[in-house]
């Protein structure tokens, strides 16, 4: 199945994406997201930034959905117990327009590592890329990363990939 | 003899042959007072570009081994230590008096993106990594000194590997990686401590202390950045230039 690709024939580097340390906040991470991706215009979809400590260790990934959820004020948030009726959920005296604005401001100054997914599923260069498929599928990974040797963090493996590599197999003649 | 410029290194050829024409001055081949060749000779003979030999000659006449004549021709130094304070200097790590009486100790050693004001100081675009530093130097176990660096990955992607614990980056830069320095320019301003590098001195937030900004050039590229946060104790920092002999 899947010609026998491995993850090292599928991966893409780590420095096609953006690094920042945990401690920046999530205004920083969003100035990076507007620097790396949304001036350069280099769109490497999806668009996410990687979370290291201070021993260059992979701590987790960042998407845009992450950073707006960061910053979303708390009284969008669903309650805790969703024992409230469904069109309740939101608020319902919302005014959309005011959205995001001062509340937002001040959560934007916590840091990425309170709103970051961590990195907990990898892959090794050797893998097979059904394995990758398997983790991104299950655990709804956007980017899933390539640990060498159970330590060196070595590349990120994408769902296009993935789907490229598998999909072959599906619509050969 | 003619040297040759290595096109395999990825040293910028126009330092390899500051390099060449320094030794040239520094042997004597090139004597005091002597006008040198013009620049399509120098092109000639090294087979460079006159932009190549443009930037070599400008950096010379910057550090005095050469200077320019109006209408004349450039010519070697008589006194190649020039007017004003250009003088030779030692590259170290820090500049304190005693570095014997500090321990080193790496905080962080991992990438970042230099968004903010630090794009502009590094002079790469924010979308660019940066190796990011942190080092604490105690001095009788009380920190002293905490110095953040920045290098631009494309300038020495092997720095994360390395250990500078027990060398310095400059050191490194010069010796193994052949990345030749070629100035450094310090600015000094009093600084009030932030929370998080409050936390580290163990002291209050908003303390004064002084900020040295170290940038490192090799040609007119910024090789490091460093930031030497000092907090007041009875240490001084310190910057010794020294005249050459010749």
């Amino acid at each position: 199945m899947s010609d026998g690709k491995t993850v090292k024939d599928v991966m893409l580097g780590i420095f096609e994406y953006p690094h920042i340390p945990y401690w920046f906040s999530i205004e920083q991470a969003i100035k990076v997201v507007k620097a790396s991706f949304i001036q350069t215009q280099k769109h490497t979809d999806p668009l996410a930034v990687l979370v290291f400590d201070e021993k260059y260790n992979l701590l987790g990934t960042v998407t845009l959905k992450d950073l707006l959820r960061g910053i979303e004020p708390s009284f969008l948030k669903p309650p805790a117990k969703a024992q409230l009726p469904e069109e309740e959920k939101t608020g319902l005296a919302v005014v959309w327009d005011s959205l995001f604005s001062q509340e937002s401001k001040k959560l934007a100054q916590k840091p990425v590592s309170e709103i970051m997914v961590s990195a907990k599923h990898f892959v090794e260069p050797g893998d097979p890329v059904t394995k990758a498929a398997y983790l991104m599928i299950h655990y709804d990974l956007p980017v899933l990363p390539v640990i060498e040797d159970k330590k060196k963090f070595v590349g990120i493996v994408r769902m296009v990939e993935v789907f490229d590599t598998i999909s072959e197999e599906i619509i050969k003649e | 003899m003619v040297e040759l410029i290595s096109r395999d290194e990825h040293e910028k050829l126009y330092l390899q042959l500051f390099e060449i024409l320094k030794r040239k001055i520094e042997s004597g081949e090139w004597a005091s007072g002597m006008q040198i060749p013009t620049e399509e000779q120098l092109c000639k003979m090294f087979n460079v570009s006159r932009a190549t030999v443009r930037n070599a000659v400008l950096e010379l006449v910057r550090q005095g081994y050469l200077v320019r004549q109006q209408g004349k021709g450039t010519f070697v130094s008589r006194n190649f230590i020039s007017e004003g304070l250009i003088m030779t200097s030692v590259f170290k790590k820090l500049w304190v008096e005693d570095e014997s009486i500090f321990s080193k100790e790496v905080v962080a050693k991992t990438v970042m993106m230099p968004v903010g004001g630090l794009s502009e100081e590094l002079g790469v675009h924010e979308s660019r990594h940066v190796i990011y530093l942190k080092i604490l130097w105690r001095s009788n176990k009380e920190p002293s000194i905490l110095q953040e660096s920045f290098v631009p990955f494309n300038i020495c992607p092997q720095l994360l590997e390395e250990d500078i614990e027990t060398q310095s980056i400059i050191d490194l830069f010069d010796k193994k990686y052949s990345i030749k320095i070629t100035k450094v320019h310090n600015f000094f301003e009093l600084f009030s401590l932030n929370k998080e590098l409050a936390q580290s001195f163990q002291i209050a937030e908003g303390s004064p202390v002084i900020l040295m900004t170290q940038k490192v050039f090799s040609g007119d590229t910024v090789v490091l950045l460093n930031k030497f946060y000092k907090k007041s104790d009875s240490n001084k920092l310190f910057i010794a230039f020294q005249r050459k002999a010749l």
